[in-house]
Formats: C-alpha cells, sequence, structure tokens
C-alpha cells in the first residue's frame, strides 16, 4: 500500500512538469540598436608571398540597426620574412617581388543573419550571432618605399558575447588587392581576425 | 578558415642588396686589389668579404686607402682597397650583403680586371718656373673617395734618387698647381708622388720629370711715323674786270675776305702781299706776274718761318671774265710753277674765275665765279678748303732704319737671343746696318749692333687732313734669358721642343 502511494506521488509530479511550454521567446541578451563598439585584436595576413604577416586590428562599429553595422577598421601588419626566402635569398640572392604588409585602412559594413546562444553549463549561456561582412580600403605595402594599392575584404565571421557590454569577433576575410610587383597584379588572401570589443 | 589563394603571381628577382658588378683589379705596382661593387639598396646591409674558407666582415675604415660608398647614380657603389691580390673563391663570390632582418645574399661572381693605368703622373712648369703644373691620374680614387699623395720635387735629369721626406702639403688627383721653388742651371727636375696610406704600410713611389720652361719676357713697340702739317701760306691775285669802280673795290675785297675766312679755319695761316694784276678792275690784255719774285717770296718766308719738310704754298687767282689769259699771264704763271722744282715743295694754285679763263691754265682746284651776293659763293669756297687743307705729311722713309729696344735694353740683354712674335705690317729685321737673314730665328743682342728694323708703309705726303690715316706698326718680341733649348707652349697650347729653333713665341698673357 504505501508502495502504491508512493508511486501515484511520482506521477502526479510528472504530470505537472509535462504542463510547461516547449518553446520560449526571450528578449535579446544585448541590443545594439544605436549603440558604438570599439574593438581590438590580433590579425594575420596571409598573401603566400614568403612573408609572416601577423597584426594589430582596431575597429569602431556603430549600429543604426539591430542586426546591420557600419564599421571603419584598421591593421598594423608586422612582416617577417619566412625561413624559405632567407633560404632562397642566400642561396640566390634573389627575392620574391612581393612586397611585406605594413598596414590597411577600410570601411564596411557587417550583417547580423542570426542570433543564437549555446548552453556552456547549468548556468552559463554563450550568445552570439553569425554575421557576414564586406570593407574597402586601401593597402599599404613595403619596399624600396612605401606603396598605398586598393584592398577588398569580404567573410564571415561571429559576434560572441561575454557579458552585455563585452564581446569577442572573431572573423575570417577574403582579401583582394592591387599591387605593383615586376607587373602590377591582382593578390588574393586571407584576413582572420580575433578581436575584443566594448559596447557603449 | 579561408584558403590562400596567392602565389602564383610572385617571380623572383635580383635582391636589392645582393651585390652585383663586382670587379676585381689588381696592381703589381702597388701590390694592392681594388674591389668594387654596387646594390640598389644598402639600407641595413653590411657587407662580408670571402677570405680563405671563410667569410669576414668588410671594415672600410681598416683599409689602407679610400674604401667605402660613393656615389654613382642611383645606384650604391662601394669600394674596398686590399693589399695585396684577392682571388675569388671557388665558388666566385667574393663579395656578399647581410641584410639586418632578411639575411645573407651573396654577390654576383666577380669578373678580374687589370688596370690599365695605375697612377700616372706628368708635371710641367708654367710659363714664369713658379709653378709646377701637376696632372695626376689614381685608379683608386673614384668620386668622393679621394687619395692623397705626398710629393717632393728635386733636381734631375736623374730621378733614381728621391729624398726621403715629402712637402708638408698633399695633392689629389685631378689637375692642381703646385708651388715650385727650385731653379737649377740645368732647369731639368724630377717630382715623386706617394699615395698616404691610411694603415702607415707599405706604399709606392711614382716619378716623373720635367724641365724648366725658356725663362722669357716680352716687350712691345707701337710705332708711329712723325707727322707734319703744312702751313698755309698764300698769295692773293686779283684780276677783275669790272667797269663800276666802286663795285670793283667791292667785290674784290668780299673774295679775298672769303677765302682769308675759309684758310683761316683749316689752320696756320700767313698770307703774302696781294696782287691786283687789273688795277681798277680793267684788265691789260699785256697784263703779267711776277713768277719768279712771287715764287722766292714763297721760299723765303718757308724757310725762316717753317721747318716742315715738305710744303705747298696756295696762290689764289681771282678773274670774273670768261675770256682766254693772254699769254703773257700764261707765261708768268708757267714761270711761277717752275720756281719750285723741289718735290718737298709744291704750289697749290686755286682759280675762282669762269669760263676759259678755267680752262686755259692747268689750275690744281677750280671754282666757278659767281656774284659776291650769292650765298653759294662763299659756301663753295669754304667747302673746297675745307677739303683741301690742311696738308698732312707721314714722315717715312721705307729704308730707315727704326730702333727696336730702348739702349738700357740692349745694353742689360746682351748676348741674350731675342724672337719676334708678332709685327703688323711686316717687319725687315736689322742687327745695327745688317739684315737679319729669315732663317735665323732668334739673333743674339748686340750693342754694337742694335736690333733694330725696316717697314714699307704706303706713302702719304701732302695729304688733305680729311683723308690722312696715320700708319701704326705694332711689333711684340720676347727676349730669352735661360734654358732657351727648353720645350714651351705657345699662345694655343701647343707644345715645341725648343725654343731657339721654332719660330712661335711663349704663351704669356703680357703684354
Amino acid at each position: 500500500m504505501r508502495a502504491l502511494v508512493v508511486l501515484m506521488l511520482l506521477s502526479s509530479v510528472a504530470g505537472a512538469e509535462d504542463l510547461r511550454p516547449e518553446t520560449r521567446i526571450q528578449r535579446r541578451f544585448v541590443e545594439k540598436k544605436k549603440k558604438f563598439a570599439v574593438y581590438a585584436g590580433f590579425a594575420y595576413h596571409g598573401r603566400a608571398d614568403y612573408y609572416y604577416t601577423p597584426g594589430i586590428d582596431i575597429a569602431v562599429s556603430y549600429f543604426p540597426l539591430e542586426s546591420l553595422s557600419i564599421d571603419v577598421r584598421g591593421d598594423c601588419f608586422f612582416s617577417v620574412p619566412t625561413p624559405e626566402l632567407k633560404e632562397l635569398a642566400s642561396r640566390t640572392g634573389y627575392l620574391p617581388d612581393s612586397r611585406p604588409s605594413r598596414a590597411a585602412v577600410q570601411a564596411g559594413v557587417r550583417w547580423s543573419f542570426g542570433y543564437a546562444k549555446l548552453r556552456l553549463t547549468s548556468t552559463r549561456t554563450l550568445h552570439f550571432e553569425p554575421q557576414l561582412f564586406a570593407y574597402l580600403g586601401i593597402h599599404i605595402t613595403e619596399g624600396s618605399s612605401l606603396q598605398v594599392a586598393p584592398l577588398a575584404d569580404v567573410g564571415i565571421g561571429f559576434l560572441v558575447y561575454a557579458t552585455k557590454r563585452v564581446q569577442a569577433r572573431i572573423d575570417a576575410g577574403l582579401t583582394i588587392g592591387g599591387e605593383q610587383r615586376t607587373q602590377y597584379v591582382a593578390v588574393v588572401g586571407g584576413l582572420p581576425v580575433l578581436s575584443v570589443g566594448v559596447m557603449f | 578558415m579561408l584558403v590562400i589563394l596567392a602565389g602564383c603571381q610572385v617571380q623572383l628577382v635580383l635582391a636589392p642588396y645582393t651585390p652585383t658588378a663586382i670587379e676585381l683589379s689588381y696592381s703589381q705596382d702597388e701590390d694592392l686589389t681594388r674591389v668594387r661593387w654596387s646594390v640598389s639598396d644598402s639600407t641595413s646591409v653590411t657587407f662580408e668579404r670571402a677570405q680563405g674558407n671563410g667569410w669576414v666582415t668588410v671594415d672600410f675604415s681598416a683599409a689602407p686607402y679610400a674604401s667605402g660608398e660613393y656615389d654613382c647614380g642611383a645606384r650604391r657603389c662601394f669600394q674596398l682597397v686590399v693589399r695585396g691580390r684577392v682571388t675569388p673563391p671557388p665558388g666566385g663570390v667574393v663579395i656578399r650583403a647581410n641584410h639586418s632582418s632578411l639575411g645573407l645574399f651573396p654577390g654576383q661572381p666577380a669578373k678580374q680586371t687589370s688596370p690599365s693605368s695605375t697612377v700616372k703622373l706628368e708635371l710641367s712648369l708654367d710659363d714664369g718656373n713658379a709653378q709646377v703644373e701637376g696632372e695626376l691620374d689614381d685608379w683608386i680614387s673614384v668620386a668622393t673617395l679621394q687619395r692623397q699623395f705626398g710629393y717632393e720635387f728635386y733636381a734631375g735629369p736623374d730621378c733614381s734618387s728621391p729624398p726621403d721626406s715629402d712637402q708638408p702639403a698633399t695633392l689629389t688627383p685631378g689637375t692642381q698647381k703646385l708651388p715650385f721653388a727650385l731653379a737649377t742651371d740645368a732647369g731639368l727636375y724630377c717630382g715623386r708622388v706617394r699615395p698616404v696610406a691610411l694603415d702607415h704600410g707599405k706604399r709606392a713611389s711614382f716619378t716623373a720629370s720635367f724641365g724648366a720652361v725658356p725663362d722669357v719676357f716680352r716687350q712691345e713697340l707701337d710705332y708711329r711715323p712723325p707727322t707734319e702739317t703744312a702751313p698755309i701760306a698764300w698769295h692773293f691775285v686779283s684780276d677783275l674786270q669790272i667797269a663800276d669802280a666802286g663795285r670793283c673795290d667791292q667785290v674784290a675785297t668780299m673774295v679775298h675776305d672769303f677765302f682769308a675766312g675759309a684758310f683761316a679755319a683749316a689752320g696756320s695761316v700767313h698770307e703774302f702781299s696781294r696782287v691786283d694784276l687789273a688795277p681798277g678792275c680793267v684788265q691789260d690784255p699785256g697784263r703779267s706776274l711776277d713768277g719768279a719774285m712771287l715764287a722766292d717770296e714763297v721760299k723765303s718766308w718757308l724757310a725762316d718761318n717753317s721747318s716742315n719738310q715738305y710744303q705747298r704754298p696756295i696762290l689764289v687767282y681771282v678773274n670774273n671774265l670768261d675770256a682766254p689769259l693772254p699769254q703773257s699771264l700764261l707765261d708768268s704763271l708757267s714761270v711761277y710753277q717752275a720756281s719750285f722744282p723741289d718735290a718737298h715743295m709744291v704750289p697749290l694754285d686755286i682759280a675762282l674765275a669762269t669760263g676759259q679763263a678755267l680752262t686755259s691754265f692747268p689750275w690744281d682746284l677750280q671754282l666757278q665765279f659767281a656774284a659776291v651776293e650769292d650765298p653759294q659763293l662763299k659756301q663753295s669756297i669754304q667747302a673746297a678748303v675745307m677739303a683741301s687743307l690742311p696738308l698732312e705729311t707721314e714722315l717715312h722713309h721705307d729704308d730707315d732704319l727704326i730702333p727696336l729696344m730702348t739702349p738700357d735694353t740692349v745694353a742689360a740683354e746682351k748676348g741674350h737671343p731675342w724672337k719676334l712674335c708678332q709685327a703688323s705690317p711686316a717687319i725687315q729685321r736689322f742687327n745695327g746696318p745688317f739684315p737679319v737673314d729669315d732663317a735665323d730665328l732668334t739673333p743674339l743682342i748686340e750693342p754694337v749692333t742694335p736690333p733694330q728694323f725696316t717697314v714699307m708703309l704706303p706713302q702719304q705726303i701732302l695729304v688733305p687732313a680729311s683723308s690722312f690715316a696715320p700708319d701704326d706698326v705694332v711689333i711684340r718680341w720676347e727676349i730669352c734669358r735661360r734654358w732657351c733649348d727648353h720645350a714651351y707652349h705657345d699662345e694655343s697650347g701647343a707644345l715645341h721642343p725648343d725654343w731657339l729653333t721654332t719660330p712661335v713665341c711663349v704663351k704669356s698673357t703680357a703684354p
């Protein structure tokens, strides 16, 4: 008898949980519309030009819409020759005609095409937005003299919210720009950026 | 992560830091190797040189002679001077660059050359033997990398025993003038140059011989023959035919005054007493003048009052009548003319007449008679006188012997040869009364037969001043005191081996 009572109590508790809704509509974790954000982080400009090109990235974003921001960003690169380049030079006295990257200044837009969150622990949830971005600007290269050429950068990124004010951006960009080498050529490269920002 | 797509567009080009145009030159004279190379960009670059089986850093400051970077246009050029002979290693790379971040860049294979000349020295003395003009060509010096050379002069002609020391000053490659104070009887000298070694090591000597230029000085004579102006000494002979006695006197006086005024304007004037062949202006068919007496009067006055060699007394004859002159007058005029047989005194006969009076006697100057009231009469007289007077004479004979030098010069330069540099017009040289043969370019100065000359000039005797052009004879010569058989440069810079046997003079700015 006691066992039957316990079973009935358990079944009544299970029936109460079934009454909860399967889907909830929540307010966004952070609202960005008409706010600014400043980002700083690390970049790497890979162009298969016989140079390692790490750099720092600084960007300012303004969100006229919740899902759209206007960005101005600048990159300062610290190119160093690859071991292959040094090997080539020391054996032949020849160098590739590519020019090491020195800096880039660009302006563009970013569009958040989604919003998601990921439960990390029982108490921690990660909020993030996948984004598409497109930038246009200039690319400055070194050589016997500094040279300025156009540069475009398109790609996909993730805006990840650490807190309501602190964000991280992870970008994977594809660049295409001009460069005066032996001839004037178009150069395609990759520009991944990892930066941290503050919104206000 | 995006795939990097670029890379196929990269081409290999010669690095701007790679040493190129590497040249190895060895000089046996100095036992030095000159290494030259260039790079497009020398920023953050040092250089290394192959030595034995390894490499040593190039230290330009330790080189014995001018080494380092020099300007050669758009590229950066370098020179390194090394003692001894540098031979390329098996790979042929003598120089390589070491870039601070990009690492090593082997230079291109070196090209071995032999310098066409190493140090070339030419010395010569200037005209005054007070300065040496040195021409120094150096195979090491280039652009701003200039070697300094010590130098010394000493007596020749044997240049094999130079002194140990150098002058305190140094000279650099190129052309320069150096002070020179040596003077020997032979006038033959040597010059020795030695590069100044920065490492105080061994240095080669280079010598050149040179000689004193002939010790000459120039003189000039601007000879202008003396001239004289003949005095205007004149007679007025009136031979008028006028019925009105009052008019007669008026015409005679006015005509006389016209001539007197014109002569006075032309120069120094003396008028002899007037002659009136037709008193009261009535011509006598048998009239004549006393030509011999008039001529004597002229000669006497000129002898007393003029030292001129050449004279031309004037007779002015005035006749207003268009009629042939009577024979008695013509005869007396002929007597007057014949009274001057000497070519140094030739009368000037002027007639103011008309018609047959002008043509019946060979007047020297014919003027047309007109009414004294006609202003053209006075003007024609003035114009004729101004065109004819005064008369100038250049006192020169082509056989005149003219001294070329002053007695002081002749005495001071006794025994020295002299050479004619310029004579305009040409002259004939004389030693005293003896002509100098044209083949004798440099006769000696002897006080007993001093240098003289004759010159042919156009004769100008009793020429109207308006057409008289005095002659000017310019003569330049030079006298040699020492080293007259030495080589020298003439005005055009051409070199001649011997002053004594060469017709042209030494290059000189004086006079």
